[in-house]
């Protein structure tokens, strides 16, 4: 299945506020902390972090599709209007792998959420 | 040297006609004879109006064999007429070649006999080859060859001047239709391994810009370190030189290593996206000069 390509308008930045009061509809935030992954500030993935680095665990990953994810993520295109696809905000920490968010974004982009932005927390704003 | 100015052939044969005929007339034997100029006047009247003047030229030169016109009168008509500005000015290449005809006469006059043969039939093949080219490209031109071949023939014997004719009087380049060809895809990709970046493109051989610091390591987690570790600098500076040569190209392929940490991967985007230090585009896309701000993300090794 590898290389997997993953088509990106890329908006990037450190730490960049949010923009806050932006209908829902448009958007998505996936924060992939150190122990989880969460969505619109709901948790949805327990990440294995007994490695000392945090890790898909293997019953939630079906190759790179995270499956509670998908089930999530495919729940949310319901509550989408207007034809528009909405823009995933990927938040994750500076230290986070990208294995991980390959595996993120590869499962938003299954459940048809193509578009991302994408902030680092933890790193000072510039 | 105006008459090529002229919009109607049938004028512009006259006009030349008048032009060689008084010409031939100034000269000592042996003369232009009138039925070449004849042949040549209707040779060109039926051909392309693009051809025309280089037909009558070619025929004119040969049927001129011996007269003074391939003498010094003929540098004389060269030069005044790049003195007076009275010829086609709006190509490069019309410039290029009236120097070049002069050229031609100086690098002629320089040589011993024995080698001018063989010079000018080479220069003259270099000629005929630049300004298909420029035909090719959508230039019209008439004078060039006549320039080239009285430069040329001045050198020579009468015994030569066929070899130069056959070159001249080759099919001249069939000028295609305007077409937009599309610029070639510059299939940027930039894999970021442990070891520092390799970037790839269509036109380049690989660049690889290793770690600032062995194994890329980043201590303490912050900007500082991300860009002590890598090479981004050195990234945006490739960066740079292919938007150069591909301004309008946007995308870039990114190919992480799957442990590479995220901030590393969104500051290569950053990098990749947009130069700070130049102006602003049009489109106000980017802050600074934007350089390939869509991002392709690959899954790249496990």
């Amino acid at each position: 299945m590898r290389p997997m390509f993953l088509i990106l308008w890329a908006n990037l930045g450190f730490a960049d506020p949010l923009e806050d009061g932006k209908d829902a509809v448009d958007a998505v935030h996936v924060v992939v902390t150190a122990d989880a992954i969460a969505v619109d500030g709901k948790k949805v993935v327990t990440l294995d972090t007994s490695s000392g680095i945090s890790r898909i665990k293997e019953t939630d990953l079906k190759a790179h599709l995270i499956e509670p994810l998908f089930d999530h993520l495919n729940g949310l295109r319901g509550e989408t209007s207007g034809g528009q696809t909405p823009v995933v905000t990927l938040e994750a920490l500076p230290e986070t792998r990208f294995h991980v968010l390959r595996a993120v974004m590869s499962t938003a982009g299954q459940a048809e959420l193509g578009a991302f932005k994408f902030v680092v927390t933890g790193m000072p704003v510039e | 040297m105006s008459a090529l100015r002229s919009p109607f052939p049938a004028l512009r044969s006259l006009l030349w006609l008048a032009w060689m005929l008084s010409a031939c007339a100034a000269t000592s034997a042996p003369t232009c004879d009138d039925a070449e100029i004849i042949t040549a006047l209707a040779a060109a009247d039926a051909a392309p109006a693009d051809n025309q003047v280089r037909i009558v030229m070619g025929w004119l030169d040969l049927a001129c064999t011996g007269t003074e016109l391939r003498g010094e009168r003929a540098s004389v008509e060269i030069r005044e007429a790049i003195a007076r500005e009275d010829v086609r000015k709006d190509s490069s290449a019309w410039n290029t070649a009236c120097i070049g005809g002069t050229d031609v006469l100086d690098e002629l006059s320089d040589l011993p006999d024995e080698k001018r043969a063989a010079h000018a039939v080479d220069r003259c093949g270099l000629e005929r080859l630049g300004i298909d080219t420029e035909i090719a490209r959508g230039w019209q031109g008439d004078l060039v060859l006549y320039i080239t071949a009285v430069g040329l023939a001045q050198g020579l014997d009468a015994s030569r001047q066929g070899m130069i004719m056959d070159i001249l009087r080759r099919p001249v380049a069939v000028r295609p239709e305007p077409t937009t060809v599309p610029p070639e895809e510059l299939n940027l990709a930039v894999a970021i391994t442990p070891s520092g970046f390799r970037v790839t493109a269509s036109e380049v051989d690989p660049v690889d810009l290793p770690c600032k610091q062995k194994g890329c390591t980043i201590e303490p987690r912050d900007i500082q370190s991300v860009r002590a570790a890598y090479d981004f600098e050195g990234l945006r500076r490739v960066a740079k030189k292919l938007k150069d040569r591909h301004p309008a190209e946007k995308n870039v392929i990114i190919v992480p290593h799957g442990d590479l940490e995220y901030v590393v991967v969104v500051e290569s985007m950053n990098v990749l996206r947009e130069d700070p230090s130049g102006p602003a585009d049009a489109d106000g896309e980017c802050e600074g000069r934007c350089l390939f701000p869509y991002v392709v993300l690959a899954g790249g090794a496990p």
